[in-house]
């Protein structure tokens, strides 16, 4: 795996939802926590889990299963929070479980665009190759629902 | 009005001016073509003269005057920026400095001579530069206290203090240098005790061609000369004693010193109080509120721990470091306090200019200016009330006439009144005029197309008021002048919310209308009461909490279908905090006697049922990020003891 880094890599941090590989653009990535207490916040969506206390800060956290129609699954000891910071919001993520930090060259780069059909999948925007695997990389914006 | 509050505000803002005009013409300095600081100097200087000249300040009209003229000159480049001009500017800077100072001291300008200046702001070709030199010198053989004392201690011990005046041969290069070597040669006799110019200015070549000594040595004036006269490119060397100085130096040190005095006694009167205040970034404030609230949360986990393994000492300790806490809390908290009175001074003004120009007689009386609130809110609560403001006498406020015929007084009257209540600043502005028009609003909104005809038949009177806080809502027939642009009350309540405050109005016709604006006092750390609702801890404020009540379950009446009691004698509702938070209650309502906190939404009073009673906190607000920054009963969050969230009810916007 090991390849030289240029100026048209990106790196992605990839993770699982069940039997399918999600990247996420490093950029956007603060860290990645383990699963802590949340309190739930009244009069939020269902995928709003609540907020939590990350190191004296209090981050929302979403489902992202739930978020992406997908089935919900008990926590266990590889489920992670992923903390976001994009655009002034800082949000958790909370995925099966953490992979790798993947560098991607742009020409494994796809838009997604034209390939899905069903409206669950607007929250991708690309489609990551990498070793004859697909990785569906997160829009955040659409994910979050925000910025409209 | 009193005119030593514009002398405050004058010698503060003064003061920021004259730092521009230093850091712009040293900017200029280095690059004479920089227009846009000419451009700044200009404005600092115009606007200080403008300023002093409302005051009656003289000599400061009459420098930046001049300032400006030479200034104007540059501009349409008829004057070229020399190192001579700006040094004169930087001493009329000085000169500025100096009579502003005077002003902050004295309250009034003190008569220096200013002529030589002027006149060399009006010709500052042809001035000589000799002039200056000859001053500096005189000014520079003042000594100070610790100068004198090492020349009395010398001259008791059979020194003798020599004045020497060195002159280089105009053509020396190494000035510098030269200068260095008539140092060294000096220090053979003796102690250098001073130097004219300054020794940094002699070593960066900042003189003509003469400097000065005063030298502490033993009396040898022959063989000093000599010594320093063989120094090569030394024009001339002149040395005298100076010890006749002496005691005039040290009767001036004595006359400045019982001047401070003085000045010290007159510091005690009331009226001419010297400003002692520093002006601090806000965001190293913000930085230390956020400090002190990180300790605060320390603080509290650390109770916690310590309250699980009971150590008398260590108890005895926390007790001290909650104080200790507490107290730098409170400190933090009052510098970033400042009287709501810096707002409110604009105020009289902006009423007499609308008075005159909608052609009424407006009254404006302004209760608790000195009302203390934190300086976020200061900055943002301007605008807001100056539009309620213009509203109440545009709206508000009948033409003489009219109040007339309706047996008013011709004069209206409007309040502005502030006042604390628990944590909230209250901001009321009243008016004494024709009161709100249910009706008109409603039709109003009606034609605008914000509500339709069938709703509007429904809806109640605070609904109606809700309208006017619409966007796009005015209720002026014609849009004037002064209000009624559409971007009205609106804003107002948008603003006021951002800061987490909360606006209402009451109004009576033809009786007048009264806006009540609800800011909280401190923005991150407040006690609250702790209680829980389902296993889930919330925070309630203190300043909202009225009492807590147990009262049995038959003494709930349900009245049209919601639930009230009866508090002191009247009826409040009901609400079960449970369902206005959406979470399922796991004990049903099997308990014949129920806990509840009454809480005061300013005058109105309600019962919050709630689960178990936790206790009372002080609590850190934190914010709960800008995606869930629109969840309303949520005004915030905590974190406790143990590391969990806690979430801030905003009693609000609570039922």
């Amino acid at each position: 795996m090991e390849r030289k880094v240029s100026a048209n890599d990106k790196q992605f941090i990839s993770f699982t939802l069940g039997q399918e590989n999600f990247g996420l653009d490093v950029m956007m990535i603060e860290s990645v926590e383990r699963m802590s207490s949340i309190t739930p916040v009244p009069k939020t969506p269902n995928y709003v889990l609540g907020v939590t206390n990350i190191r004296g800060d209090i981050i929302p956290i979403i489902n992202l299963r739930k978020r992406l129609g997908m089935d919900d699954k008990e926590y266990d000891d590889d489920t992670r929070i992923i903390i976001c910071n994009f655009d002034d919001y800082r949000i958790g993520l909370v995925v099966d479980l953490v992979k790798d930090v993947i560098t991607i060259s742009e020409e494994n780069i796809q838009s997604s665009e034209g390939i899905f059909q069903d409206r669950k999948n607007d929250f991708i925007s690309k489609i990551i190759e990498l070793d004859g695997n697909y990785i569906l990389a997160l829009d955040l914006e659409k994910t979050l629902d925000i910025g409209e | 009005m009193d005119n030593n509050r514009y002398m405050d505000l004058f010698a503060e803002e003064s003061k920021e001016h004259i730092q521009v005009l230093n850091d712009n013409l040293l900017e200029l300095e280095v690059d004479t073509n920089n227009l846009e600081a000419v451009n700044e100097i200009f404005r600092a200087a115009h606007t200080l003269k403008g300023m002093a000249g409302t005051l009656g300040l003289h000599l400061i009209t009459d420098i930046t005057h001049n300032m400006e003229n030479i200034l104007d000159d540059i501009r349409n480049q008829k004057k070229e920026v020399t190192s001579q001009l700006i040094d004169i500017l930087l001493e009329c800077t000085d000169t500025l400095d100096a009579l502003v100072q005077d002003v902050i001291e004295f309250g009034r300008e003190r008569d220096r001579d200013v002529t030589d200046l002027l006149s060399k702001l009006k010709d500052p070709i042809t001035s000589p530069i000799d002039a200056t030199t000859k001053q500096e010198f005189e000014k520079g053989m003042e000594l100070d206290e610790y100068q004198l004392s090492v020349i009395t201690a010398g001259m008791e011990q059979g020194l003798t203090p020599y004045w020497i005046e060195v002159r280089l041969q105009p053509t020396c290069l190494l000035k510098a240098a030269r200068a260095y070597m008539v140092f060294q040669a000096s220090e053979i006799f003796g102690e250098i005790i001073k130097s004219v110019p300054h020794v940094q200015d002699i070593e960066e070549e900042k003189f003509e061609d003469t400097f000065y000594l005063l030298l502490l040595a033993k009396d040898d004036q022959a063989n000093i000369q000599s010594r320093l006269e063989s120094i090569s490119e030394i024009d001339s060397v002149k040395i005298k004693k100076a010890e006749y100085n002496l005691e005039k130096s040290f009767k001036k040190i004595e006359d400045k010193n019982t001047k401070i005095e003085d000045k010290q006694q007159k510091n005690n009167g009331p009226s001419h109080r010297q400003a002692r205040s520093i002006r601090v970034d806000i965001e190293r404030l913000d930085l230390l509120m956020n400090l002190v609230s990180e300790l605060i949360i320390i603080k509290n986990t650390m109770e916690d721990l310590s309250s699980n393994n009971a150590d008398s000492g260590m108890t005895e300790n926390m007790e001290y470091l909650s104080r200790v806490a507490n107290e730098l809390h409170d400190a933090v908290m009052k510098v970033r306090m400042v009287p709501i009175e810096m707002v409110f001074n604009r105020f009289p003004r902006v009423v007499r200019d609308l008075a005159k120009n909608t052609h009424k007689r407006i009254k404006l009386n302004i209760v608790g200016a000195d009302t203390e609130v934190d300086r976020t809110i200061i900055d943002e609560i301007g605008d807001p009330l100056i539009h309620l403001l213009r509203n109440a006498i545009d709206h508000g406020i009948e033409l003489p006439e009219e109040r007339i015929k309706t047996g008013k007084d011709p004069e209206g009257t409007v309040d502005l009144i502030a006042y604390h209540d628990g944590n909230n600043v209250v901001i009321e502005v009243k008016d004494d005029g024709r009161g709100i028009n249910y009706q008109s609003i409603v039709d109003s909104a009606i034609s605008k197309g914000l509500i339709t005809e069938d709703k509007a038949s429904q809806l109640g009177e605070k609904d109606i008021i809700d309208l006017m806080f619409q966007p796009g809502f005015s209720t002026a027939e014609s849009v004037s002048d002064i209000s009624g642009r559409g971007v009205g009350m609106d804003v107002v309540k948008t603003k006021i919310e951002a800061m987490g405050g909360l606006i209402e109005v009451e109004t009576e016709l033809g009786k007048g209308t009264r806006f009540i604006v609800r800011l909280p006092l401190t923005l991150s750390i407040i006690q609250a009461l702790l209680v829980e609702v389902s296993n889930e801890i919330f925070a309630i404020p203190l300043s909202s909490v009225q009492e807590i009540i147990d009262i049995s379950l038959s003494d709930v009446k349900v009245l049209r279908g919601e639930e009230v009691i009866t508090y002191r004698g009247a009826l409040i509702p009901l609400v079960r905090l449970e369902r206005e938070l959406e979470i399922e209650s796991d004990k049903g309502s099997k308990d014949e006697v129920i806990t509840l906190v009454v809480i005061k939404k300013g005058e109105k009073l309600s019962a919050l049922t709630i689960g178990d009673l936790i206790g009372q906190q002080e609590i850190v607000i934190k914010s709960l990020g800008k995606y869930l920054s629109n969840i309303k009963i949520i005004s915030g969050a905590t974190i406790l003891g143990d590391g969990r969230v806690a979430l801030i009810l905003d009693i609000n916007r609570l039922a």
